[in-house]
């Protein structure tokens, strides 16, 4: 016990020692551990004077330290790079953001892009639906409209909207398509709306609900690794979460800030970022593997305008979800 | 030199766990306020919040208690393997706990419901969730009630017995207002911690229809930039949580007085056979199944397929990832630190409550208690808030020491509390009149005393802050991460298989240490 302590010491006080001059850069990050792990030496290499500090956690945790931060009056953070793209609309309507027009992402659809470039989507997770095929063997659905027949009845499973960004976003999107009808459909269905896209592979690995609204990069490892899951890319449009890079604009250094920016849609980072099977902003970047080419995948119209109206009604949206999963 | 202590402590409770509820309560004072907390989703949110606690402190006093009884004053068969079996369900973090309660009790494909028939058992319910918290919870009971009962001579019950009564009664009027005390203090515990927890109600509270404050608590302060205003407002209501427990308040008896206590246990005699069956039962129900649940499903390739041909033991890789076993170290260093600060907190504020005249003692040991009521994304947001200007401990291990310590410190008071409660001033006294200062006092009488009391709080707090996980996500900086966030990131990203292998490496750590532990100090030491 009394060598953990002097451990516990002795480790801070390595940690509080490597003050090597290099200027920190931090990222706040949500994408996939093993991403960073790959994009470490390339950033290192491209600026060798830099010391990169990642804090990666799930986009809600860092939101939810990011409103500390900011409250508290002194931001951390360089360069902001999460899932949820409301997030980033109500920072920029604030002006927190430092807009930025990098010309590596002027191949970005402009749809995914914000109108005066303070954010930028950097990579673009999809909401699609899966299915246990040895624990559901009635014909599969097509379409997000189709989980309302009764055939799906005690079978489906989605993430929580009010606790998850990426769930947010396909509530947001479905409910403006189909109207709130659509999730009292689904709810008749006895649907369960619980944790995030991890909590819905796990049940629907267990067979527990054998049908899932999820994330396409959570079944793309899981696909490899042999499970017996079929991914339908929903005909009427698979709702894409594009998730943006941003850089704060309490950031000390801007400069650097930039050109970091840059790196993340250089090719290579992109194909990093694919990697972590998720698509890429850019048209012409190949596919995660495992999923379909991008132009094959049928999508939910995304747009500025989109962005705009559910930031304003988020609020609203959150309440008739509640709402309609509480009653009867 | 106890005024010095006071103010010491005072100091400590208010700077750790305090100040950074106070920080959070201000971001939400104003006028938004009385809307807040006076919206209908609100208020039933504190409803159910309500329920639940009370619920889930009633189960966990049944349990703990019964067990505490049986493992400390009867001749119950396996009594010694029992103490370590029943401390099993703490040592499940739980939000590991929860998912495993849901492979074992969900309708369609719950394991027992397997066995029993579709949806006879439903996790998805108001008795489901107050079941997988009571299991989390117990042992605090459990061990605070043990802990006062081997201060306590059971020369009372044998005086009981001697003069006729049978078990029962020996139960009822002596054993059990003896427990009642620790009872009324671990209750509260279980109360607090039940109004605070985020992770079984989020994941069982959702499909089963019930909004708690800390689940609203938690949605607000994650995506909207002006949640944080909405969150501390409810996090206020949750301050009242803490108060409650105040109000109870049992008699203490003084029951150790310097008289060497021996062992001697009540004869189950014909409850035997019943009691012995109920008990293993509830083993293997709460303990062993869950456990396996847990464990299981890190030996298969694909969660929910239990044939041979899926049997794995490749999920154990994640164990050769350097960043894993920085985890593990980074959360034993931290949770040792906490427990230990804690111990000697907690102690001091428990000492200064129960042995000292001061004014505001109850004050402090009272406010010690607040955080535990408070939900861990508010203690870790008020944290952030409260050490960015003028010193920054953000990213430090520091914060998360404290984030530790703060939140806990209210177990390892309580639990000490406890059995300082069992014992009579008069050893003290005799020694001061001998001439032993206070220090001299505090190392050979008090300490000595109390041990017990204090290895369960140790242990109390240890376990929680071992595989912490809502504070860790928000404050751990890079090159923190810990056991517990680590978990939640194999979990997120890689699938339900490679995080149930650190829930077992977790549990296989904690009981083999306790083992060793047991063995070396001869049985004297371990829970």
């Amino acid at each position: 016990m009394r060598r953990l302590l002097i451990l516990l010491v002795v480790g801070l006080f390595a940690g509080c020692g490597d003050d090597d001059g290099k200027t920190e850069v931090w990222i706040y990050s949500s994408i996939y551990p093993q991403v960073i792990e790959r994009l470490e030496p390339k950033l290192d290499a491209a600026f060798p004077d830099v010391r990169f500090r990642w804090f990666q956690k799930g986009s809600e945790q860092i939101a939810a330290r990011l409103n500390a931060e900011f409250a508290s009056g002194d931001v951390n953070c360089d360069l902001l790079m999460t899932s949820d793209p409301f997030y980033y609309a109500q920072l920029a309507e604030r002006g927190l953001l430092l807009p930025y027009e990098s010309p590596q992402a002027a191949s970005v659809p402009v749809g995914m892009r914000a109108n005066d470039h303070a954010f930028t989507t950097v990579r673009v997770p999809v909401m699609v639906i899966a299915v246990n095929h040895e624990r559901f063997k009635g014909a599969l659905p097509a379409s997000f409209r189709d989980l309302v027949d009764r055939r799906f009845d005690g079978k489906l499973s989605m993430g929580d909207p009010l606790k998850s960004g990426t769930n947010f976003t396909t509530v947001a999107a479905l409910s403006r398509k189909y109207g709130w009808d659509y999730f009292q459909g689904l709810r008749k269905n006895d649907i369960i709306a619980a944790g995030g896209n991890s909590a819905v592979l796990h049940r629907l690995e267990t067979g527990e609900r054998p049908v899932g609204i999820v994330l396409l990069e959570n079944l793309l490892p899981r696909l490899a690794k042999g499970a017996p899951i079929t991914v339908v890319y929903p005909t009427d449009g698979a709702v894409p979460v594009p998730s943006p890079i941003a850089i704060l604009k309490s950031s000390p250094h801007p400069e650097l800030a930039r050109r970091v920016y840059d790196l993340f849609f250089s090719t290579e980072v992109q194909a990093s970022i694919v990697s972590g099977h998720m698509y890429s902003p850019l048209p012409e970047a190949a596919p995660p593997v495992g999923a379909r080419a991008w132009k094959d995948v049928p999508l939910y119209p995304w747009n500025a305008e989109f962005v705009e109206t559910v930031r304003k009604d988020r609020d609203a949206i959150k309440r008739r979800f509640r709402e309609i999963m509480k009653g009867g | 030199m106890s005024r010095l202590g006071f103010w010491v402590a005072a100091a400590l409770v208010v700077i750790v766990g305090i100040l950074p509820l106070a920080r959070v309560a201000w971001e939400g004072a104003g006028d938004g306020w009385w809307d807040v907390v006076l919206d209908e989703e609100s208020r039933s949110a504190l409803v159910a919040t309500l329920k639940l606690a009370l619920a889930t402190t009633a189960l966990a006093l049944l349990i703990g208690g019964a067990f505490a009884w049986l493992s400390m004053r009867t001749d119950l068969p396996g009594r010694r393997v029992l103490r370590t079996l029943l401390t099993v369900p703490y040592i499940v973090p739980p939000y590991i706990s929860a998912v495993a309660w849901i492979n074992l009790a969900n309708p369609q494909v719950g394991l027992l419901n397997v066995l029993l028939g579709e949806g006879v058992l439903n996790v998805y319910s108001f008795g489901g969730l107050t079941w997988v918290l009571a299991l989390s919870f117990y042992p605090y009971v459990l061990l605070t009630v043990r802990a006062a009962l081997e201060n306590s001579d059971p020369a009372l019950e044998d005086a009981a017995r001697m003069s006729g009564a049978g078990t029962w009664r020996v139960f009822r009027d002596v054993s059990l207002p003896l427990m009642r005390p620790a009872l009324a203090t671990s209750g509260g515990l279980v109360f607090m911690a039940t109004a605070s927890a985020y992770g079984a109600p989020a994941l069982l509270g959702a499909p089963a229809r019930i909004d708690v404050l800390s689940t609203r608590i938690y949605e607000s302060l994650t995506s909207d930039l002006d949640g944080l205003r909405q969150a501390s407002a409810l996090a206020t209501l949750l301050f009242g949580f803490a108060l409650v427990p105040l109000l109870v308040r049992a008699r203490r008896h003084a029951v150790v007085s310097g008289k060497a206590s021996r062992p001697s246990v009540v004869r189950l005699g014909r409850a035997r056979f019943p009691v012995v069956l109920g008990v293993w039962s509830f083993v293997l129900i709460a303990v062993v199944l869950p456990a396996l649940a847990v464990c299981g499903t890190a030996f298969f390739r694909i969660a929910g397929d239990f044939s041979f041909d899926n049997l794995t033991s490749e999920n154990f890789n994640v164990l050769q990832r350097r960043e894993i076993r920085d985890a593990l170290l980074t959360s034993v260093g931290l949770a040792v630190g906490a427990a230990t600060v804690a111990v000697v907190l907690g102690g001091l504020v428990a000492f200064l409550a129960i042995k000292t005249r001061h004014r505001g003692r109850g004050l402090v040991f009272g406010l010690s208690a607040i955080p535990l009521a408070t939900p861990g994304t508010v203690l870790a947001i008020g944290l952030i808030l409260l050490w960015t200007r003028p010193i920054d401990l953000r990213n430090t291990v520091w914060i998360m020491l404290i984030a530790y310590v703060a939140k806990y410190v209210a177990l390892a008071a309580r639990a000490i509390g406890e059995g300082l409660g069992t014992i009579d001033d008069v050893l003290s006294d005799a020694a001061r009149m001998s001439g032993a200062g206070g220090w001299l006092r505090l190392r050979t009488i008090w300490v000595p005393l109390v041990l017990p009391s204090i290895v369960a709080g140790w242990f109390l707090v240890f376990m929680p802050s071992f595989s912490e996980l809502t504070m860790s996500l928000i404050l751990a900086g890079p090159g923190l991460d810990t056991i517990g966030t680590r978990m939640w990131e194999l979990q997120e990203y890689e699938g339900p298989t490679a995080a149930s292998v650190l829930a077992t490496v977790v549990l296989g750590l904690v009981i083999t240490s306790n083992i060793v532990l047991r063995v070396v100090s001869r049985g004297r030491y371990g829970i």
